[in-house]
């Protein structure tokens, strides 16, 4: 009962993964029918939420995938972590419709983003503590694994949870740039995980 | 780290591709209310741009699982980037709700339909480009494939998915002269995959 394989883990949260980043999309509503290609065109602060919030999940998923791979089994408290951060997961499509709302009315931008950068900031804080349980002692991590590659991943943790900071100071002064430095840490993520690896390799 | 198993990218990309085609329904809807048109009329006359629609990207949606399942069967392996890639696919896929009901509503209500379908028209234009994106990354000098793939099975699925990008490019081309006809034509594109397929891996 205390430590387990981690398949159970990894379909849970590929399930949850799955629909919070599926769910994104029930926030696009056009209001008028008349002038449709302008109406689709004034969206765009959906789009670009939509774009953020889609591809951060989809970041997570694989920085799971490559986190969980590592370990040889998994115990209650990971699992309950492991809980706390599908949680936030799951809360992200609210946070992105008010953003995404509040840039095209035009007001409560700031309030918005600054839930918006909350909730990513939260979600850094909280991988970071299931990632430091994980790996501390090599607690969970499977014996084939080097510490090479174990600290290889704790590397690529440390930028988050400072870059998240900086996108929730950001949303004081310009709550769109907020949301795009979230949307460019997304979007740059492939060349920024080629660069730790090439560090520490 | 490089590379790593397929089975964790199967099972969130079955459930966006599950998710995405099971929300579909939500655009179906009837007007309630005293004023409303009787229900009858409206399941069966009204409401024909929805069913159209709906069938039309459920399709769509199940044929890119077949395709990527497929694609997924003869990976070997996958990587970073194989993972970023199909999580911009996923995106596409996920998107195709919005576009859906735009249809939708558009060709119920006689309004604006032609952007409507372009909106549809560009999203599976950019599916069909993100999944030629993919499978070039995954066969380039067999970067994630095994060696004992024979180079057949590789060109047959180069040309299939290649082909999409004009096929899909037609239902914008079509729906600036007939936005109902584009979407005819995006339905026929999927109710037609099956012999489609078959046929070009006959010829290849």
């Amino acid at each position: 009962m205390e430590s387990s394989g981690t398949g159970r883990l990894e379909a849970f949260s590929d399930g949850v993964f799955a629909i919070a980043a599926t769910l994104l999309v029930l926030e696009f509503s056009v209001t008028s029918y008349h002038d449709l290609g302008n109406e689709l065109l004034n969206l765009w602060p959906s789009y670009l939420a939509f774009g953020t919030s889609f591809l951060t999940i989809g970041i997570i998923w694989m920085n799971h995938h490559f986190c969980v791979e590592t370990m040889g089994r998994v115990d209650r408290t990971l699992m309950f972590l492991n809980l706390v951060l599908l949680m936030i997961v799951s809360f992200l499509p609210f946070p992105t419709r008010l953003v995404a709302e509040s840039i095209k009315e035009g007001h409560g931008e700031r309030e918005a983003v600054l839930a918006y950068a909350a909730t990513f900031l939260l979600m850094a804080v909280v991988y970071n503590v299931w990632w430091r349980y994980a790996s501390t002692g090599r607690r969970l991590i499977a014996e084939g694994v080097p510490d090479r590659a174990v600290r290889a991943i704790s590397r690529a943790f440390d930028p988050g949870v400072p870059l998240y900071g900086i996108t929730f100071a950001l949303a004081f002064w310009s709550p769109v740039a907020s949301v795009a430095l979230t949307f460019a840490i997304a979007a740059f993520y492939l060349p920024s995980a080629a660069l730790f690896d090439r560090v520490t390799d | 780290m490089e590379t790593s198993r397929t089975s964790r990218l199967e099972t969130f990309s079955d459930g966006v591709f599950a998710i995405a085609a099971t929300l579909l329904v939500l655009e179906l809807t009837v007007k309630r209310g005293a004023k409303a048109p009787p229900l009858g009329h409206q399941l069966l006359h009204d409401l024909w741009p929805s069913y159209l629609a709906y069938a039309t990207s459920f399709l769509t949606i199940a044929i890119i699982w077949i395709n990527h399942h497929h694609v997924m069967e003869i990976i070997e392996r996958v990587d970073r980037t194989f993972l970023f890639v199909t999580a911009l696919l996923l995106l596409v896929v996920a998107f195709i709700p919005f576009p859906t009901a735009l249809v939708a509503h558009s060709l119920q209500t006689h309004t604006d339909e032609r952007a409507a379908v372009y909106a549809y028209g560009v999203t599976l234009l950019l599916m069909a480009v993100v999944f030629n994106v993919l499978w070039t990354y995954a066969r380039r000098n067999r970067r994630l494939l095994g060696d004992e793939l024979p180079g057949s099975t590789i060109r047959a699925v180069t040309l299939a998915s290649g082909i999409g990008i004009p096929l899909t490019g037609l239902v914008l081309a079509l729906a600036s002269w007939t936005p109902l006809g584009g979407v005819i034509y995006a339905f026929s594109l999927s109710a037609f995959y099956l012999p489609g397929v078959a046929l070009l891996f006959k010829a290849s």
